[in-house]
């Protein structure tokens, strides 16, 4: 199976010193997506699993918050979870989440308000 | 003040094409920083809680909650889920990172949603919850090193 290579670094200058955090790795996948989606002030379909594990790592591109609500299906029952991808922020969605250790259906992606442009980096 | 950089790369060869995928995102005003390693993630182990082998920063600001806060560990065969808190010690969108996968959190920054991540039945619900820094990491699969880095400054 092929690997995506994923290379993080987070830092910052207190004023005292450089306080950085930065990893390089690989992760297997068979696809590789990226693409841009413009979203309203209610929630809309950005992304679905297809049945396949995926990572979704999103970039707010505008001035305003982003909601990003992940889906666990159990039978008729829905479990959400909500993460906020601020104005110029990036957040990952991981394939995995809950107490009971599900891969995500569905990831939908609302504005705070107006509109918003998000970028976003499929790892499946 | 400082700003807060974040940079993830992704790149992948298949077929005999190429992919990258690289964005930059930036939090400014940052008033301080923490940074933390947790190198035996134990169960009920914390990055913020006083549990035995934790890492806490419980006590060292006075922040309603962080302004960011980014984890990753890169322990091959290591599987490790993190549980965020709240105030109230109650756990919001646990999640499962394998090696190599960053999370990274934010909170309300003045305008705009007010908290930092929400789990619940009600597919209307928003980000209200903030994150005071305090999330406890457990070994799903292995017992590996988790590393975080938080910053801080006034949240809505």
């Amino acid at each position: 199976m092929p690997n995506a290579s994923i290379a993080f670094s987070a830092s910052i200058n207190d004023g005292t010193e450089t306080k950085s955090l930065s990893n390089s790795g690989t992760i297997s996948c068979t696809q590789l997506v990226s693409g841009s989606q413009t979203v309203g002030n209610t929630y809309e379909v950005f992304a679905t699993a297809y049945g396949n594990p995926s990572t979704v790592i999103i970039y707010n591109t505008g001035a305003v918050d982003a909601s990003i609500r992940v889906t666990l299906q159990s039978g008729a029952t829905n479990a959400y979870h909500f993460l906020n991808c601020i104005a110029g922020g990036m957040v990952v969605v991981p394939c995995m989440w809950g107490d009971d250790n599900k891969v995500w259906t569905n990831l939908h992606a609302r504005s705070d308000s107006g509109t918003v442009t998000l970028d976003y980096c499929i790892i499946r | 003040m400082a700003d807060f950089t974040i940079t993830i790369a992704v790149t992948g060869s298949m077929g005999g094409q190429s992919f990258s995928w690289s964005r930059t995102a930036t939090v400014a005003n940052i008033d301080a920083a923490l940074y933390g390693l947790n190198s035996s993630v134990q169960t009920n182990s914390g990055l913020g809680s006083d549990s035995a082998g934790g890492f806490s920063i419980d006590g060292h600001h006075d922040y309603t909650g962080v302004a960011v806060a980014c984890f990753v560990h890169n322990n091959p065969g290591t599987i490790i889920k993190i549980n965020p808190i709240d105030t109230t010690g109650t756990v919001y969108a646990s999640v499962i990172m394998p090696p190599n996968v960053p999370m990274i959190y934010y909170g309300g920054a003045g305008a705009g949603f007010t908290g930092t991540f929400n789990s619940s039945n009600t597919a209307t619900d928003t980000p209200t919850v903030d994150m005071v820094g305090m999330i406890s990491a457990e070994p799903l699969i292995g017992s590996g090193s988790i590393a975080g880095l938080y910053g801080l400054k006034p949240v809505s």
